[in-house]
Order: C-alpha cells, then sequence, then structure tokens
C-alpha cells in the first residue's frame, strides 16, 4: 500500500524538481517525495532570512561598541547615526515579519497543504493507527 | 496616601477579575490537554497577546524606560534586542515547535531522542530558567510595593516587602493550579492590554507635550539627563563592547529558550495559527516597546535624571515618575491617580509574568520529571493516568511557588536585576540550541541534548556566579575581590559552549542511529503537523 502510494506521488510531481538524495534511503517507504522539496524550501526561507535580521541587529550592536565616533556623527538635525540605526529597527522587525508571512505563503504553505491533502486521505496513515 | 490606597484599590479590582476568571477556567479544566495546553483552543490573537503579556515582565514595564531615560541609546538596544528575539522565535521555531511537541519543551526534544534522559535534562533546565526569573520578579515585586505603596514600616510585625512577596507568591500559585492553562491565558491577555493602554497614554500625554516631535522630545530628554550630547551616542550604560555583545546575544537567542513563552505554541490548533500568534504577539510588544522608549525619553526630560536616581538607583520608578509628573506633580489629584494606575499596572505586570513562569515550570515538573522519570510504569489506567498528572502539577506549582517565595525573601532588598540576565542567558545556552539542533540537525542524539543542556546551564551558572554581577565591587558578595569573569552575561562564552557540547556529544557517544527514518517522521511532523509512522505516541 505504501508502495502505491509513493509511486503516486512520483508520478504526479514528475514535472517537478527531483528531491534530494537523503530522502530516498532514509524516508524509505513512507515518506512522501514532496517533503524533501518542502524541506529545502524551508531551509531557503528561513536561514537566510535569518541571516538578514540577526545581522542586521548584530551591526548594530557591534557599531555601538566598537565604532562609537560614526555612531555619534549627526545625520537629521540633532538626531545621531546611533538613534536612526536603532529607531529604524523597530521598522526592520516589521518588514522582517511581514517578508516571512509573504514568503511563507507564497513557497511553504502550498506544498504544507498538498501534503496534508494527500497524506489524510492516504491509506499509509490509517494503517499506521 | 490617597494615591496609595488608590492604587491598592485599582490592584484589588484587577485581583478580583483574575480571580473570577481563575474559577470560571478551573470548571472547564479537567483533562491534561485541558490543564496544559487550554485544550489547544486559543485563537492565534489571544494566544499572540498572552505571549505579550508573558513576554513584557517587571524588567520591561519599569526598568527599560528607566534604562532608557538615564542611558539613552544604550536602553534602546536593549528594547531591540528583546524585539528581535520574537523575530527569530516566529522564523525558525514557533510553528514547528507547535507541530511536534505537546505540553512542554521536552516533548519537542523526545520526537526523535530517547526519553528519560532527555527529559531530566530538560527540565532541569526549564526549571532553572523559570525559578532563576521567578525570584528576580518576586523581589522586584517586594521592592515595588515598598515604593509605590510607601509600606515603609511592618505589616503585624512582618516587614512590608515579604508580605508583598508571599502575597504574590499565593496569588500566583492560585492562577496556575486552578486556572491552568485556559485561566492565565486570560489573566495575561488582560494584563497585556491594560499594559499597552496605559503605556500608550502616558507615551501620547507625554508627545504632545512636545508638539508630538520625537526631535524636540529626545533633545529635552538630552538636556534632562544631565548628559548633554553623550546621551544621543552609545556608551553610557555598556562601555565594555564585549559585555554589550553578549547581552545582545543572550537576549535574541534567550527567548526561543524561554519555557513559558514556548509552551503558549502548545494553546492553539495549527501551524498557520502558531505563526499568526508570533506576528500578534511582535504587534503588541512591538507597539508596547515603542510607547515605553517614549516614556523613557519623556521621564528623562520632564522629570530629569537627578530625581529618577533619587527615588531607585537603576531607575525603576522613572515610569510612574513621569506620570505623576504628567498629571499635575507631587500631591496633586492628577499626579496621585496617574501614579496609582501606573503601580496598579506594575504589580498586575509582575503578577501575569511570575504566574506564566510558574505554570512552565510545574509543568514540566509533572510532565517531564513525575510522569515520565519518576513514574515510568504505565500500570494505571490512562484516565487515572492523567487525573494524576494533573494533580501533580497542581501540587508542583504551590511547592515552586513556596521555593521562590523563599529565595525572594532571602534576596530581597539586593540588586538581582542580574538574575533576568542568568534566566536569560541560560534559556539561551542551555535550550536553545538543543532545540534547534534536534529539529535541525539529522546526526543529532540523545547524549548531544544532555551534553549540551548541561553545559549550557553549567557554564551560565558558574560564569554568572564568579562574575561582576556576584562578586566585586558592583556584586552583591565578597565586595574587596576581583571578578574572576570579566563580562556581566555570559551569553558571548556560553551559547557557543551549549552548541559545542551538543556537538561533541553527538560525535563521541556512536549512539545507534536511528537517525534517519526517525528524523524523517520528526520533520514531516514540525514541517506539517502530519504525524505518520511509529512517532505516534499518542493522537492529540
Amino acid at each position: 500500500m505504501a508502495e502505491t502510494l509513493e509511486d503516486r506521488v512520483r508520478v504526479e510531481q514528475s514535472a517537478r524538481p527531483q528531491p534530494g538524495p537523503d530522502a530516498r534511503d532514509a524516508g524509505a517507504s513512507e515518506m512522501p517525495a514532496e517533503l524533501a522539496e518542502l524541506e529545502r524550501r524551508h531551509r531557503r526561507l528561513v536561514w537566510p532570512l535569518t541571516g538578514c535580521y540577526l545581522g542586521y541587529y548584530l551591526l548594530l550592536i557591534l557599531l555601538a561598541g566598537y565604532a562609537p565616533g560614526l555612531m555619534r556623527a549627526r545625520i537629521l538635525g540633532e538626531l545621531t547615526v546611533a538613534y536612526v540605526f536603532a529607531l529604524s529597527q523597530f521598522l526592520m522587525v516589521g518588514v522582517a515579519a511581514y517578508a516571512y508571512i509573504r514568503l511563507a505563503r507564497a513557497r511553504v504553505d502550498p506544498l504544507v497543504e498538498r501534503l496534508h491533502e494527500r497524506l489524510e486521505e492516504s491509506p499509509t496513515r490509517e494503517a499506521s493507527k | 496616601v490617597s494615591g496609595s490606597r488608590l492604587s491598592i484599590g485599582l490592584f484589588g479590582l484587577f485581583v478580583v477579575i483574575t480571580l473570577l476568571i481563575t474559577y470560571f477556567a478551573s470548571r472547564m479544566t479537567r483533562t491534561t490537554a485541558e490543564y496544559y495546553a487550554a485544550d489547544h483552543r486559543m485563537s492565534a490573537w489571544q494566544n499572540g497577546i498572552a505571549i505579550s503579556g508573558d513576554y513584557t515582565s517587571a524588567a520591561s514595564f519599569l526598568g527599560v524606560p528607566g534604562l532608557i531615560a538615564l542611558a539613552g541609546l544604550d536602553g534602546v538596544l536593549y528594547v531591540v534586542g528583546f524585539l528581535v528575539a520574537l523575530l527569530f522565535v516566529l522564523v525558525v521555531v514557533a510553528e514547528q515547535f507547535r507541530n511536534a511537541g505537546r505540553y512542554t519543551v521536552a516533548d519537542v526534544l523526545t520526537q526523535r531522542l530517547q526519553d528519560r534522559p532527555v527529559r531530566l535534562a530538560s527540565s532541569l533546565s526549564t526549571l532553572s530558567v523559570c525559578i532563576v526569573y521567578l525570584v528576580a520578579q518576586m523581589v522586584g515585586a517586594g521592592a515595588l510595593v515598598k515604593l509605590l505603596f510607601q509600606l515603609k514600616g511592618a505589616v503585624l510585625g512582618v516587614p512590608s516587602e515579604v508580605v508583598a512577596i508571599v502575597g504574590v507568591g499565593l496569588l500566583m500559585v492560585v492562577y496556575v493550579a486552578f486556572g491552568g492553562m485556559l485561566g492565565i491565558t486570560w489573566v495575561q491577555i488582560i494584563k497585556a492590554v491594560l499594559l499597552l493602554a496605559g503605556s500608550t497614554l502616558v507615551a501620547m500625554v507625554t508627545l504632545s507635550r512636545f508638539g508630538f516631535s520625537i526631535t524636540h522630545l529626545l533633545d529635552a530628554a538630552a538636556a534632562g539627563s544631565g548628559k548633554g550630547t553623550a546621551y544621543l551616542a552609545p556608551g553610557l550604560r555598556f562601555d565594555n563592547p564585549l559585555d554589550l555583545l553578549s547581552l545582545g546575544l543572550a537576549l535574541v537567542f534567550g527567548t526561543a529558550g524561554l519555557p513559558h513563552i514556548m509552551v503558549r505554541f502548545y494553546t492553539v490548533a495549527s501551524t498557520r495559527a502558531a505563526r499568526a500568534s508570533v506576528n500578534w504577539a511582535i504587534g503588541v510588544t512591538g507597539a508596547f516597546y515603542v510607547m515605553s522608549t517614549f516614556i523613557g525619553f519623556g521621564a528623562a526630560a520632564l522629570v530629569g535624571a537627578k530625581e529618577i536616581v533619587a527615588a531607585n538607583k537603576p531607575g525603576n520608578m522613572a515610569g510612574p515618575q513621569l506620570a505623576r509628573a504628567l498629571g499635575g506633580g507631587l500631591d496633586t489629584f492628577g499626579g496621585d491617580l496617574f501614579l496609582a494606575f501606573m503601580a496598579a499596572l506594575a504589580i498586575a505586570t509582575i503578577l501575569g509574568a511570575v504566574a506564566g513562569l510558574t505554570f512552565a515550570a510545574a509543568s514540566s515538573f509533572s510532565h517531564d520529571l513525575y510522569a515520565a522519570v519518576v513514574r515510568p510504569a504505565r500500570h494505571a489506567t490512562a484516565s487515572r493516568d492523567q487525573d494524576d498528572e494533573v494533580r501533580m502539577a497542581r501540587r508542583a506549582a504551590l511547592v515552586i511557588g513556596a521555593v521562590a517565595v523563599m529565595l525572594a525573601v532571602v534576596f530581597r532588598g539586593q540588586n538581582v536585576a542580574f538574575l533576568v540576565g542568568l534566566a536569560f542567558a541560560i534559556a539561551a545556552s542551555a535550550n536553545m540550541p538543543v532545540l534547534v539542533l534536534s529539529l535541525y540537525w539529522r546526526q543529532f542524539n540523545t547524549t548531544g541534548a544532555v551534553a549540551g543542556i548541561l553545559a549550557g546551564l553549567g557554564s551560565c551558572v558558574l560564569l554568572v556566579g564568579v562574575g561582576p554581577t556576584v562578586i566585586g565591587p558592583q556584586g552583591i558578595w565578597f565586595k574587596s575581590a576581583t571578578p574572576l569573569f570579566p563580562l556581566d552575561n555570559p551569553g558571548i562564552i556560553s551559547i557557543p559552549l551549549g552548541f559545542a557540547a551538543a556537538y561533541l556529544g553527538t560525535l563521541w557517544s556512536r549512539e545507534p542511529s536511528f537517525a534517519g527514518r526517525t528524523f524523517e517522521r520528526l520533520r514531516l511532523l514540525a514541517l506539517t503537523g502530519i504525524r505518520i509512522g511509529s512517532a505516534v505516541r499518542e493522537p492529540r
């Protein structure tokens, strides 16, 4: 039964890019091939985005510690670089959260939904429990 | 005097409302799922606002405006760290945490690691984080009551600080033991809404005094701080760049390891709802921190650094002092009213935060230590097991409350701000690395998890224990000694150490690897919420 499911999944998504090699050996018969694709998209979203917002925050912390001269410079009237940079972090948090939601909805959620449709009506799940 | 009566009255109203909530919640709480996770029935906005309520402790409501009033930019750096931490929770862990676990942090780890050793270690670090954080909040509650209500003397021969600590302890145990997750969620929601409303009011009145111009406000704050242009640049609070970096890392990574924040994700029913609840939390918390920043500037501008320091050296009274000044000043009706309002909010804030912490500690005690380690033999029927576990959680709340009260009474009057830093550092070094590795690293194994937790926890406690916040001239003991570790916060050493120990433990143990299949099942479960194969223990 598991094999027929696997075959069905494979046929239906043959047009899509091939999953990574590790899904084969480890996932064995029960794991849908789409999991590897979901995994790939998820990691491509999570880690680069995390690099961006953490980088932006750490840059502020590092400049505050190691480049006080630069941070003391004024750019907007009385406002220093330090304050503009620090207050811009609030904006950055909003933008990053929004970006995450949009990207997750566009790239990750459709695959998750497809897996739900497939596995929740599939015989494999009933058989397992 | 009339002011302090008024705030006792307002606070009393909060207590009555929250006790009513607790009563109704207790009638709807019977099974383990109801007790630990409000039966996974909270909606995203409810959970999101409650996360914000859990997250904004007295350190945020009182500490942040004080820090910003006195140290300007360095205070803003602190706040930004808290907020970026929620992004890390959103992107890296929240959804998967909800999907993979059930009631405690250890539930996620044991999806693919061995049950007993991992639960034991995870419970140890969860209890450490919660108790350290609890003691910090409760010592703060004692100091706050003394300051705000001017109860200098004693009540029936007991110092007023001790009365406050015991009172807070009693209330939090009642919320947790009877209300369960449903009860404390609503307590958090009410608290968070009041907090945001109160902060917004004070911030807006402040801004209106400066024609809603942030630059005017900032100029006046720089003048009032007595620091002049230094107020507009970094370095007033953190003169050691490494210390600032270390604190920043602990803040950003700590939240993903705070048990009372993470167990909130179990109260929602879907991956999407987990994601949406962090967004609500970011929105509410972000708005609150923006308001706190304005309150800090306002306090520097309108109260002045001299008076802030005179009331409380770290500046914890800056917010209430500003409120009083805006209301009309000392001994005016408006001033008393505003001050009373802020005082009641401050106590409600502490109460909400300690209830969340006690709940997370009690859950971990009964679900991880008692149900899985102490009572592993499943001799009773499933339903009797459930009753047993909930009963144990309620008792654990009482014991944890008693321990926290006793420690807080011992430490009262000390400057325990370092304990909040220690709680975040343990969360970031012992909990976060193991959680992230168990979700993302295929080879990770039980030995690695136990090693990571113990190394993170041990190094934090050790480095803080020999650091400048505990020993030496700035510390609380051995004032003449030189601290053996130079930094206030151990994060920059202990977080990498937590990861390194988890990595080396995994490589050295040569555990028979069943990572392949189990890991694939965990990934499917974490990413989609679908359970297949033997990873299924009990359906949710």
